[in-house]
């Protein structure tokens, strides 16, 4: 009843042109999610805790030393962004100089992921496949200068696709899948999804 | 326009889509009261989670399940949570060990909660153990490297990834097949789908998630909710076309009408 009467608020509050006093209430709930997705974090940094903290002092073979590697840099990033502020020059430079390579190191590996997926999928095993396959390549020669440069309407070809029957679809699958988040999101309001409430 | 005003301009339209949408669903949930429950029919992917289950059985080796990194509970976290607790019965029924890999802190005391449900629920609440559960945090990296690194260590023989993901779809992907694991994914949102298509063994689209969710609740009323879904999206159809013959004789009323 309180999640379905909250939800009515803010309901009330997107659709209905309200008062100034009603979307102080509006925001004042909004306000409490946040100090609750706090608190949460707070949760699962102490759940890290004891997890890697227990890897530590059992030292669990071929891990520990990694446990112990993560709760030294979890602790480090605390310590200074407590003591001298997250937006301060010493957090900044801790964040540019250890989180942000490791970061795009990773997301970098996408490039050499894709075409290592795009090897072992693109094979023409059947005119579904070998349709995907034509309709790739004329995509990709018409990004690349060279397809305009040895076939000037390759360029016009590709653009169709990709606003006339890539856009349909786009927008098909949008609403449909848009629909769903919908009806579960009333579902959840409603107190059907035990999912949310975690039994 | 007077009377226009109670309502904020251009919002018209999606308030009248709300108030039909809550009342089919109303109407449905109703009909399943009576006994009347709509037949799903069962899409492969969610098939082949039996077969996943049993394969990791049979070769000893745990099952691994994660929701996505979403930091609170979007529409797809919920579906993650529900496929959570139904995949914790399973493989509690059948005797394999489920490693769940979280990435939101909000949704971890309620993905516990689901898994120690879901083990009690399959009659062995034993298989619930507290380090089975691991915390990776919402940062899109760590979380992927998180997910990778248990998938490496442990090797489950089968992976299933229900709810969230952006492009670290790819990663799991192409480590599930490096591994030789069956995987199982879904993702709703469109792009990001494209990289765990080519790359899973099985995949739902969509709402074929939403509509795997309500198959994992098991409960009649969620299942006739998707007719809701069905209903109007032949509702929309019939907008669209209707609204496109009249734009393209002149007519722009229905444009005009979505645009309230």
């Amino acid at each position: 009843m309180l999640m379905l009467g909250l939800g009515i608020l803010m309901f009330i509050e997107f659709y209905v042109d309200v008062p100034d006093s009603f979307l102080d209430v509006t925001k004042s709930l909004q306000n409490f999610v946040m100090i609750i997705s706090a608190f949460a974090m707070a949760l699962g940094g102490i759940t890290l805790l004891g997890h890697h903290g227990k890897s530590v002092m059992d030292k669990k073979p071929g891990q520990w030393f990694y446990s112990l590697w993560l709760l030294v840099v979890m602790f480090g990033f605390i310590l200074v962004g407590v003591s001298a502020g997250t937006s301060g020059t010493q957090y900044t430079w801790l964040f540019n100089q250890f989180f942000r390579p490791i970061d795009m190191t990773i997301y970098s590996l996408i490039g050499w992921l894709v075409v290592y997926a795009i090897y072992f999928t693109f094979r023409a095993r059947n005119p579904e496949t070998t349709f995907l396959i034509i309709i790739a390549l004329f995509t990709l020669a018409g990004n690349a200068p060279i397809g305009s440069a040895i076939w000037p309407p390759i360029a016009g070809i590709k653009s169709w696709l990709g606003t006339v029957p890539n856009t349909a679809a786009l927008r098909g699958f949008t609403m449909a899948s848009m629909l769903g988040s919908i009806v579960i999101s009333l579902r959840t309001l409603a107190g059907m999804e035990r999912a949310a409430l975690g039994g | 326009m007077g009377k226009m005003s109670i309502l904020v301009a251009g919002r018209t339209s999606g308030l009248i889509l709300l108030v039909v949408t809550s009342a089919l669903l109303y109407y449905f949930m109703k009909r399943a009261g009576k006994g009347f429950v709509e037949e799903i029919r069962k899409l492969p992917p969610i098939t082949a989670i039996d077969e996943a289950i049993s394969r990791a059985v049979e070769m000893g080796t745990p099952t691994f399940m994660t929701y996505g990194m979403a930091g609170g509970f979007t529409s797809d976290t919920l579906v993650g949570l529900s496929a959570l607790r139904y995949l914790a019965k399973e493989t509690a029924e059948k005797g394999c060990e489920l490693l769940v890999g979280v990435g939101g802190p909000r949704t971890l005391p309620v993905a516990r909660e689901n898994y120690r449900t879901g083990c009690i629920e399959g009659g062995a609440p034993e298989l619930f153990k507290d380090e089975n559960l691991h915390f990776f945090t919402s940062q899109q990296w760590a979380y992927a490297s998180g997910v990778m690194g248990l998938m490496e260590r442990e090797k489950p023989a089968a992976c299933i990834f229900m709810g969230y993901f952006l492009v670290e779809g790819i990663h799991f992907g192409i480590n599930c097949r490096r591994i030789g694991t069956m995987s199982i994914a879904g993702n709703p949102g469109l792009n990001m789908s494209a990289f765990m298509f080519i790359t899973m063994d099985y995949v739902l689209f969509g709402e074929e998630l939403y509509a795997a969710g309500a198959y994992f609740t098991g409960s009649p009323v969620t299942i006739n909710t998707l007719a809701t879904e069905d209903v109007i999206k032949w509702a929309l159809v019939a907008i669209v076309i209707l609204g496109s013959v009249l734009a393209t004789a002149g007519n722009t009323m229905i444009t005009n009408l979505l645009g309230l």
